[in-house]
């Protein structure tokens, strides 16, 4: 081995090592994202908008700040370092008020967890190391690591990298993507995922894109990549009372899955509203679109309907 | 699948209901178990005859005298839907004023009982197992046959020949008590008029005369014989320890099938009757002396009949390498539909392999059960005060923080704390033994144990009570208890003020001493309460609980005295004494506030983590095992979303997995947030809702409401 070849073997993993990802949450045991007990990472950022998201702080890739007034006990600490005689904390939330930096600053003084910061940037290496303490857990359970989010796709260098790593360990890999990406970095991510879960929200792409942003094309034609390069598929859609909460909706999307070899489970997902609350904290109250909540015996009788017509359906 | 015993069960079931009710109407609140036990009625109720001027009885004769007359004079309880006879109404050993005879004097040893917040055991009962297979071999005409033939041997004095009438007298009255109830078994069949019924208590009449001298011979002669037993021992100190019920019952079960005279439905209807008795300790599957699994057709029969009852059950799985998967996944999906808090589960390997860290070997380890709250024992074999003896860590963290604080907070620092703390918790530990080397010296002639003497061996062939001398091993518990709580204290203290510099010692001490009073106070509370805490595997609180632990186990394993037979056991458990305990406390580092409980058992305080994630919690109570056969129990409150039916193997793999890291007990509690919340409101709309406290099940309306709140913000905490 020349002389550059072995500088370049140590400093590569030092190299791979530093890619980060930018994350909100890491869950451990958590037993709905996929099999067994297993540790799912969210990641920040997405390129939909879906209308009922409980999950908004994963919208923007950039670091917010959340203000829970629940926690907060006026006890005016963050007070002296705004800039403004009429600081209240509750701005630190509004866009243009304050730079995020001067915010972070500000939400360090809170001890209570009224203000926090919402996003932090993880190494893969720091990552899988809080992965890998439920190992024993994952290995009993046939259960391992789910990425999910916002849109994971948006970082594929990053849910590669500790894809690979976490492949290396034999550790099971999955992700939750709404798989509105390019099919390049979908076929590279596949390499190192077992599982993939994706939603079809709705079967007509106009309507898609009325409701999440986007169309639904580019999801259909990775669905059919990932069926051909042989990975598994749980797909799922959630049901919203006024959007897609109908038989006939919800049959086309059933047909089409039904075609799929890789198909794991197909599912219906009901619509709740116990994302509202984050939307305040986050000063995102006039994102929140109102829906009602769907009732047990529609839900019920959409399920029945559905697993007539798809023979891998899974009832919740 | 529905039987044609099923009526009579949701008449028991309701007729239970009725008598907890009763029972919180007559006697108030009590956080503590339900053990089965109905209220006495109202006329001529039975009162103690004391032997001493305070009021109190003390010594065999006291006992013996008192017992005697209770077990004669005892209401008689028949129920013509039961396969069994017999209810106990009397908890004799706390009807006394006083537990200890004043002429033994501890007083040398109450200023550490005092400093360090010791529960001291000193005249407290039982708290080891009987060996019930002793019982059903020889029966009380046996029972008797054997004290007869050792007074013979053995009384050479007037003490030794009192030891032996005592227990003479204590059976015989035992027998006057089934006398009695046979005489009402007898009125019922003539006022009966359902025919299905009559012949139920034609049944019962026949087994209970079968069984008022001779050994049982059936499975439901068997369950009967045990049922007196724990009756009269319950009644006598509260003893409930239980045995390998599925192995005790097995012989008897297949000698009636292969008789043809029992078939599977009528099994489980009795055992429903038996379950209901009382929620006694009872253990299945798990390993024989070799390891192979005892697990049975039985076993099953339990865990149905247990269904079918549903009541507060104390019911533990011994988990091991070769237990029947197929048993273990039934007994979790039960825990799953039924959100009863039972069963519980017991972990074989740590328990055996620490018990035989204590020098025995590994056939008698594999025979120490989990008969207890939180304990094992050798049934017959032990004395053990099991659960009786705790030491609040958190006030010998106190005392030494205090220690630290008059030296001044510039010379203050968490390695000098830990010094200190280890110094008092040497003398603490000290002291607590002590406590336990009085009971054994004394113990004989306070309350000896006359029922638990019974089925030993040994006491009645030495001529020796179980607490000096009777017993073949003597393996004492001692418990810490809060250790999160000091744990997190020292984490918070190291981050905030050493590693931060968030807070100075100075300022902590003046909130401290305000118990965080006004906001700027419990500004600071939250940031202490907010740190690194234990519960997350590997945090500042982790370190921390593994060290103080590892310090405990050893102080404890050091009382040991081979010469005396004396091995020290620790563990970590707090039982329903984390109130109690937090009551002595004033605030802690922690961001705990003055007189708030302590943390339970092994569990990390509630928010341990911003996920709260059960695997690691488990991960770090494995890690934290006093490592020598007693437990550090678990205990899991889970949502609703656990309880569905395709979790139940991610169960399986969080209880096995616990298990393989070193684990020894899991407790579970899958509630429904709403419904405890409107409980807690107004329990009498939810009489039937069972919770773990802590090892024990309690009915929920039961409980003080101080306690409810505690149970409560546990499980939405988590």
């Amino acid at each position: 081995m020349c002389y550059f070849s072995r500088i370049w073997s140590v400093l590569y993993p030092i190299f791979v090592n530093r890619i980060m990802g930018r994350i909100t949450q890491i869950q451990s045991m958590s037993l709905h994202d996929g099999p067994g007990i297993r540790t799912t990472v969210f990641t920040k950022g997405c390129n939909m908008r879906c209308a009922w998201c409980h999950n908004p702080e994963t919208w923007s890739s950039k670091l917010q700040i959340q203000f829970l007034k629940n926690k907060c006990i006026d006890c005016k600490a963050c007070y002296p370092s705004a800039t403004t005689s009429d600081f209240t904390p509750s701005l630190l939330v509004r866009p243009n008020q304050y730079s995020i930096s001067e915010s972070i600053t500000i939400a360090e003084s809170c001890y209570t967890g009224a203000l926090e910061v919402v996003g932090k940037d993880v190494y893969v290496d720091e990552l899988l190391k809080t992965i890998e303490k439920d190992r024993e857990f994952f290995d009993e359970s046939g259960g391992g690591i789910t990425i999910s989010g916002g849109e994971p796709l948006l970082q594929a260098e990053f849910v590669i990298e500790v894809f690979k790593k976490c492949k290396q360990k034999g550790i099971h890999t999955a992700i939750e993507s709404n798989l509105h990406s390019n099919s390049e970095i979908v076929k590279k991510v596949a390499e190192y995922t077992d599982l993939f879960m994706v939603d079809i929200k709705l079967w007509d792409s106009e309507k898609h894109k009325k409701w999440t942003g986007l169309g639904n094309e580019l999801v259909l034609e990775n669905i059919k990549l990932l069926n051909v390069l042989g990975k598994k598929l749980m797909i799922r859609t959630p049901v919203v009372p006024g959007v897609n909460d109908n038989v006939e909706e919800l049959s086309s999307i059933a047909k089409f899955v039904n075609e799929l070899d890789c198909l794991e489970t197909y599912e219906l997902l009901p619509y709740h509203s116990l994302g509202n609350g984050k939307y305040i904290a986050l000063g995102m109250e006039n994102e929140i679109t109102k829906f009602d909540q769907i009732s047990k015996s529609h839900f019920d009788y959409l399920q029945d309907e559905m697993a007539l017509l798809c023979k891998k359906f899974k009832k919740n | 699948m529905k039987t044609k015993y099923d009526d009579r069960i949701a008449v028991l079931r309701k007729k239970k209901q009725n008598q907890t009710e009763d029972k919180i109407q007559i006697e108030g609140l009590l956080d503590e178990d339900d053990y089965g036990r109905i209220a006495p009625p109202k006329e001529g109720a039975w009162e103690i005859i004391p032997n001493h001027e305070d009021g109190s009885f003390y010594g065999v004769q006291g006992w013996t005298d008192n017992f005697c007359d209770l077990m004669e004079k005892h209401p008689t309880y028949v129920d013509p839907n039961d396969a069994f006879a017999g209810r106990w109404m009397y908890f004799m050993s706390k009807m006394r004023p006083n537990l200890f005879k004043p002429e033994f004097s501890y007083d040398h040893l109450k200023p550490e009982i005092e400093k360090y917040n010791i529960i001291d055991g000193i005249g407290f009962d039982a708290h080891f197992a009987p060996d019930y297979e002793l019982g059903l071999k020889l029966g009380w005409g046996g029972i008797l046959e054997k004290i007869r033939k050792y007074r013979d041997v053995n009384a050479k004095d007037e003490e030794t020949k009192l030891f032996y009438d005592s227990h003479e007298r204590a059976v015989l009255s035992i027998q006057i008590w089934i006398k009695n109830t046979i005489k009402e078994i007898k009125r019922k069949i003539d006022s009966e008029i359902d025919a299905e019924l009559k012949t139920n208590l034609v049944e019962m009449l026949t087994v209970n005369e079968n069984i008022l001298n001779d050994a049982p011979q059936s499975f439901r002669e068997a369950c009967q014989w045990i049922i007196w037993y724990h009756l009269a021992s319950r009644t006598y100190n509260r003893d409930g320890a239980g045995g390998q019920l599925d192995t005790l019952l097995y012989p008897f079960y297949l000698k009636d099938k292969e008789a043809g005279i029992i078939d599977d439905e009528a099994v489980v209807y009795q055992l429903a009757c038996f379950l209901i008795n009382d929620p006694i300790y009872w253990q299945m599957g798990g390993p024989d002396g070799k390891g192979g699994d005892m697990t049975n057709h039985l076993s099953y029969l339990i865990l149905e009949a247990g269904d079918k009852v549903n009541t507060s059950l104390n019911l533990t799985i011994r988990v091991h390498d070769q237990l029947d998967q197929k048993f273990l996944k039934k007994s979790v999906e039960l825990l799953i539909k039924n959100k009863n808090a039972w069963p519980r589960y017991s972990g074989d390997k740590a328990l055996v392999e620490g018990f035989m860290r204590n020098g025995y070997n590994e056939e008698l380890a594999r025979k120490r059960i989990a008969v207890g709250c939180n304990w094992m024992s050798l049934p017959g074999l032990e004395y053990t005060m099991n659960d009786l003896v705790k030491i609040n860590t958190g006030r010998v963290f106190q005392v030494a923080y205090n220690e630290v604080i008059d030296g001044g907070f510039k010379e203050a620092s968490t390695d000098k704390l830990y010094a200190i703390f280890q110094k008092h918790l040497v003398i603490g530990v000290k002291a607590t033994a002590d406590c336990i080397r009085f009971q054994l010296e004394q113990q004989r002639y306070n309350e000896p144990e006359l029922l638990l003497n019974l089925l030993s061996y040994g006491p009645l062939e030495k001529g020796l009570d179980a607490s000096a001398g009777g017993a073949a091993y003597y393996n004492l518990a001692i418990d810490g208890a809060g250790l999160a709580t000091i744990a997190d204290s020292f984490a918070a203290l190291q981050q905030r003020i050493e590693e931060e510099g968030k807070i100075t010692w100075e300022e902590l001490d003046y909130h401290l001493k305000g118990n965080w009073e006004g906001t700027d106070g419990e500004r600071i509370r939250q940031l202490m309460n907010r740190s690194d805490r234990y519960g997350q595997v590997d945090s500042r609180g982790d370190i921390w609980a593994k060290k103080i632990s590892e310090e405990f186990s050893q102080l404890v394993k050091n009382e040991s005295d081979e010469e005396k037979g004396h091995c020290f056991i620790p563990g970590w458990f707090s039982w329903a004494n984390t109130v109690g305990l937090g009551k002595a406390l004033e605030a802690t580092p922690n961001g705990r506030f003055a007189k708030a409980p302590i943390s339970h058992g092994a569990n990390p305080h509630p928010g341990f983590s911003k996920d709260g994630a059960a695997t690691s919690m488990a991960k770090s109570i494995a890690q934290i095992q006093p490592g020598y056969g007693n437990t550090a129990p678990m205990q899991l409150e889970l949502d609703l979303s656990m309880a569905k039916g395709d979790q139940v193997d991610n169960f399986i793999a969080l209880i096995k997995t616990h298990f393989k890291l070193g684990g020894t007990l899991i407790n579970v509690n899958i509630v429904d947030q709403k419904k405890i919340l409107e409980a807690h409101r107004d329990p009498s709309k939810y009489p039937d809702l069972v919770v773990r406290i802590t090892g024990f099940t309690a009915y929920f309306a039961m409980l003080t409401p101080e306690f409810r709140q505690l149970v409560v913000d546990r499980i939405l905490e988590n």
